[in-house]
């Protein structure tokens, strides 16, 4: 087993793989009660057209989702919560864009649970009955997403920046996608993406590595695995522009919120870390939009916001910048945010400040199992390894960095969604 | 983990000396009575302390600040509790090992203890900037809790069952009680919570504790308050007829909640049997009975859940469906509640419910939160601890559970309707 070592976090990060492929990462936390484990599958919402050698298929919007809920049945009638539920455990799951993970809360019997949830994630057991069963209560979770004005202003933006990529769709898929999924849908998805060569498993929390790893791979040598279809994600090409430049949505709001998203391609950036780059933009955007800009602090005391958030994200070939605001004069608000990123800046004492905040949270991240298992499951996702020196690389972050990507933030391709009220309520 | 207990004229200190955890945590809570009149204001109030101080008088330099302080958290958070308020000052802080600068703690108690005492007030009144910033967020705030149509009806229940009773109050307040607060007697209360509240410090973390408690009580004085009872369970109306309601709203999906008063509950059942018969009822995992009924079988819902709220005596049943299958998820609820009084579960149900929640009190000592609360509540209700609640669960019969059901007497059945769209 390999022991990574994280650099000046005093922390390991333990790794190996099973001989059909399955990665397994482990972090000890020796002062902990419980464990947590996922098991996840590099295959999410977006996932929806892909090849198998020379054929292509596509399934319904929302199948990732869909298969999540049914793999919790069991061939025996059983349902995978009974078995946790007898352990004294907890068993759950969660779809995202880019992949599906199943996760196992415990204090004791590690080695049944991880291994139940080894053998029912990886074991296919699906009928028609249980898809139909399954679409009325996945409709009805659809329609609560839908009520959410968080959910109508986040897939607004995704709708208005991209024109094909598939996070314009939400997770779940809509109604007509849901009541349209089939069977045969989701026996081709498992057969093709669950496969060992194309998941993880993370176990965080108190145990010994040792012990844990061999478990896991007696469980993984037993098992007989078909070859890896070697799937293929269709690439969508998806075009610079946004869609829309603004919209107006009429929503369940009782104060207007809006969302602003940046497009920039992320070749334009000379970082070609992407690591650095995600560390550089959410320290500009914090220092620009958080609770320490003048910026921030002008626009409270002229009431012309309630909060202002902001976040970045690389998805595909660009970088995006988002402000999230909630404010009831979202017409006032929206020129004066445009021209605040027209003209970011950081100093060297802001940065300075915000670098040991950023070190502070990484060493208060170790006190939670969960979030360990959460970055663990991100950098697999996005860096496709466990960065071993993010201490080092925050340390090494100088003014000149920064201010080389605020050289390259381009504010061409611009996309705004408001939502504003539809009914004033009587309450 | 090792606990103690420092007591004061006018204040207590519980700490909980551990190496579990690099974050310290720490709580300032000060107990008043909850009435119709001072949610408003505390809640304000404590927004008012924890947005700036007179050391710090902006939001800016305030944030700025505990950024320099390795990231420190502080806010401020009130919660009716029953017939008590609390408002609760959180500070979170790293542990002083971690960092290089001798005087951390003492830089950390100082700000914390300065911020306490010495707000953003003038001889007579806050600060009025300030004043305005935190009232105009906190009336969005109170508008804005029509959005979440969950919480929106389970708030609607709360008014219905108890219309003139402080369990159906906002802690928030309404925008009209926000109105009337001014710079001038927001000073009044102020001086009225550091004149009569109790006021009780937790902290949690590896630290020298009898160390802490001198410092603290260098920083925390001028407080003169005598020790009273307080009372914290309300007395409601008993309810003998069935209230329904329905309201028209503009979401995709309706609400529905079934509420039950909980009638003459004795404390061992609500401080181990409740927990319990809820696990079975409509507990976390998928083989409870609501589960069963309306997801599994039926394919009803995605969403149902229990809330209850034990010093207010109301247990509720939130339900996220189409408003066509109203009629049978009430039926199917009322079953499972007959079937909870008939006894119509097995002894395996029951020792999976309590395996399922001994084993979510386990994982309660991994969060510092979690380990404080059940102090705050072992010392404000007699609560028992994690381990003496686990040990209680463990005991509960299944003629416990049946006893604690026949008690829960339905008392509403509240919809927020969908809004009618074409074909509907």
């Amino acid at each position: 087993m390999k022991e990574i070592k994280l650099k000046g976090l005093n922390e390991t990060i333990y790794f190996d793989q099973c001989k059909n492929g399955l990665p397994v990462y482990l972090w000890v936390r020796e002062k902990g009660m419980g464990y947590y484990a996922t098991l996840s599958v590099k295959y999410g919402s977006i996932d929806t057209e892909f090849k198998v050698g020379n054929k292509n298929y596509q399934v319904p919007n929302g199948v990732a989702h869909f298969l999540e809920h049914l793999k919790f049945n069991e061939s025996d009638g059983s349902n995978a919560s009974d078995f946790y539920q007898k352990n004294g455990s907890d068993v759950n799951a969660f779809t995202t864009f880019n992949y599906t993970s199943y996760e196992v809360y415990g204090t004791e019997q590690l080695k049944e649970n991880v291994n139940h949830l080894l053998d029912f994630v990886m074991t296919p057991y699906f009928t028609k009955k249980m898809v139909q069963n399954e679409k009325n209560i996945i409709v009805e979770e659809n329609k609560m997403d839908l009520d959410n004005p968080g959910n109508q202003l986040y897939y607004g933006t995704f709708q208005n920046v991209f024109k094909f990529d598939k996070h314009r769709n939400f997770i779940t898929g809509m109604e007509e996608d849901i009541l349209a999924t089939t069977l045969e849908d989701i026996e081709l998805v498992f057969d093709t993406f669950y496969h060992p060569k194309n998941m993880f498993l993370v176990i965080t929390g108190n145990f010994n590595p040792y012990e844990v790893i061999t478990f896991i791979k007696e469980n993984q040598d037993a098992k007989e695995i078909k070859p890896f279809k070697k799937p293929k994600t269709k690439e969508i090409k998806e075009p610079f522009k946004v869609v829309e430049v603004y919209e107006e949505k009429k929503a369940n709001v009782e104060i207007p919120k809006l969302r602003i998203a940046v497009k920039m391609l992320r070749k334009s950036f000379k970082e070609r870390d992407d690591y650095k780059l995600r560390f550089l933009l959410a320290l500009i955007l914090n220092t620009n939009f958080g609770a320490t800009s003048d910026l921030y602090e002008d626009l409270l005391n002229k009431d012309l916001i309630v909060s202002l958030g902001a976040e970045r994200a690389i998805i595909g070939e660009y970088v995006f910048l988002f402000l999230n605001v909630v404010s009831k004069y979202p017409d006032e608000v929206l020129p004066i945010l445009k021209k605040a990123l027209k003209n970011l800046s950081i100093t060297e004492k802001e940065l300075t400040r915000k670098l040991h905040s950023s070190i502070a949270n990484m060493v208060l991240s170790y006190d939670d199992m969960t979030e360990i298992n959460t970055t663990i499951q991100e950098q697999i996702m996005n860096y496709g390894k466990i960065i071993d020196n993010k201490k080092d690389i925050c340390e090494s972050i100088t003014l000149d960095d920064a201010k080389q990507v605020l050289k390259d933030i381009s504010l061409k391709e611009m996309a705004v969604v408001v939502l504003k009220n539809n009914v004033k309520s009587s309450d | 983990m090792v606990y103690k207990k420092y007591e004061y004229d006018s204040f207590r200190i519980f700490t909980l000396q551990t190496d579990q955890f690099k974050n310290c945590h720490m709580e300032v809570i000060f107990q008043s009575d909850a009435t119709t009149g001072n949610l408003a204001s505390k809640s304000f109030l404590s927004d008012m302390i924890s947005y700036s101080s007179k050391k710090y008088p902006t939001r800016r330099e305030f944030v700025t600040h505990l950024e320099e302080l390795y990231n420190a958290y502080f806010y401020g958070v009130t919660t009716k509790v029953g017939k008590s308020l609390l408002t609760n000052f959180i500070f979170d802080f790293l542990d002083p090992f971690y960092v290089k600068e001798k005087n951390y703690l003492d830089d950390c108690m100082e700000f914390l203890f300065d911020t306490l005492m010495h707000p953003n007030c003038s001889q007579n009144e806050f600060d009025f900037k300030t004043f305005q910033v935190v009232k105009s967020r906190l009336k969005s705030e109170i508008e804005s809790l029509k959005e979440n149509p969950t919480n929106y009806s389970l708030r609607r229940s709360l008014q219905e069952l108890y219309p003139d009773s402080i369990s159906s109050k906002v802690v928030l307040g309404s925008v009209e009680e926000i109105e009337k607060i001014t710079p001038e007697n927001l000073l009044d209360t102020y001086k009225e919570l550091f004149d009569t509240s109790y006021c009780d410090i937790y902290i949690i973390g590896n630290l020298d504790m009898d160390q802490l408690a001198k410092m603290i009580l260098r920083y925390f004085k001028n407080r003169s308050i005598k020790i009273h009872e307080q009372e914290v369970y309300v007395k409601n109306k008993k309810i003998k007829t069935l209230k329904k309601k329905e309201e028209e709203g503009n979401f995709v999906q309706s609400n529905l909640v079934v509420a039950y008063q909980m009638q003459g509950f004795l404390k061992k059942e609500y401080d181990y049997v409740l927990s319990v018969f809820g696990e079975i009822f409509c507990g976390s995992s998928l083989n409870s009975k609501l589960y069963q009924y309306l997801r599994n079988e039926n394919s009803l819902c995605y969403r149902v859940q229990t809330i209850y709220q034990k010093f207010d005596e109301c247990f509720f049943i939130s339900v996220g469906l189409d408003g066509k299958n109203k009629k049978l998820a009430v039926k199917l609820i009322e079953q499972a509640m007959r079937e909870m009084i008939s006894g119509k579960f097995s002894e395996e149900d029951l020792e999976m419910a309590k395996k399922q929640l001994s084993f979510a009190l386990t994982m309660s000592f991994d969060n510092q939160n979690s380990i404080v609360n059940s102090y705050v509540f072992h010392n404000l209700v007699d609560s028992p601890l994690l381990e003496e609640r686990k040990e209680g669960i463990m005991k509960v019969t299944k003629q416990d559970v049946m006893r604690l059901a026949k008690k829960m007497k339905l008392s509403l059945i509240y919809e927020l309707k969908e809004a009618a769209h074409e074909g509907n």
